[in-house]
């Protein structure tokens, strides 16, 4: 079984448009920023994501379809929205790229604000279709 | 044989209308119900207006839900303000919400709505299933 968390991190990690903006700074399967980063939005974009929710796999099946909840920091409104979108750009449709077999949005952008440290944050959705298992090594 | 089919599209769309909203009802309806045992199996339940507030509108109706003001909290036992939103009613189907205007923050730690689906698209679509032909059968029935 692969590691569906990894693997999306380790492609998101490949994509340049989006690294320049939040760097290094994307967590998985975290719902906000790990306090070990010591992350504030001033610091500029940061991103977490985690799975929530996808059928599962069932007898026979070889793909694994995976929700995805993101949330994108950043300084201010207009820096979140371009992390964002630069997010949307690198991970909307995706065709067999990095692990991935296809993705797609599943929500738009969502402003919100975390009620206890008050940061703003974009709430979005997708979905990643992945083999369930590594090719077998021959 | 006949030359002509006569196709009485109103007849049959007025014959069906009741069946499909009655099966969207009841699917609505029990994924109200599985969003509600996942916030108590999430233990998210504090003041229980999260949990009173997840309704099911229809063009008709909308389950009952509990007014603004202050609930005691489970946790803490102080007294906290609840407040909910705007409940939109649909013009055709159902709508499954959460009133409660924090509900967004308690479904993206632990999601119990997008759960409530998937368990009702899985594991509940037989019974979701049966309700909705059951309904078609009504309507077959009555034509």
């Amino acid at each position: 079984m692969i590691d569906a968390a990894k693997t999306l991190r380790d492609y998101l990690l490949t994509q340049t448009a989006l690294t320049t903006l939040n760097g290094t700074r994307l967590w998985a399967e975290v719902n906000e920023p790990p306090e070990e980063a010591h992350y504030k939005p001033t610091q500029g974009a940061a991103i977490v994501f985690k799975s929530a929710g996808g059928p599962g796999l069932e007898a026979g099946d070889t793909v694994l379809a995976v929700r995805w909840q993101f949330k994108v920091y950043g300084v201010d409104v207009y820096g979140i929205r371009n992390t964002y979108l630069a997010l949307t750009d690198v991970l909307h449709d995706v065709r067999a790229k990095g692990g991935i077999l296809s993705s797609s949005q599943e929500t738009p952008g969502t402003m919100l604000q975390e009620p206890d440290t008050q940061w703003l944050f974009c709430l979005t959705y997708f979905q990643t279709r992945m083999r369930s298992r590594l090719p077998i090594p021959v | 044989m006949p030359s002509s089919l006569k196709w009485y599209a109103s007849n049959v769309k007025a014959t069906f209308k009741r069946p499909i909203q009655d099966g969207l009802t009841n699917v609505a309806m029990l994924t109200r119900r599985q969003a509600r045992r996942n916030i108590t199996e999430n233990q998210q339940v504090d003041t229980k207006f999260l949990w009173n507030t997840v309704y099911v509108a229809t063009p008709e109706k909308v389950t009952p839900l509990p007014p603004d003001g202050e609930y005691k909290s489970l946790k803490t036992g102080k007294i906290e303000k609840r407040q909910a939103g705007e409940v939109v009613q649909p013009q055709d189907g159902a709508y499954v919400g959460v009133a409660a205007d924090y509900a967004i923050y308690v479904e993206t730690e632990n999601s119990f709505l997008y759960r409530a689906i998937d368990q009702v698209a899985g594991r509940q679509a037989e019974d979701a299933m049966v309700g909705l032909s059951t309904g078609l059968y009504v309507g077959t029935e009555e034509a």
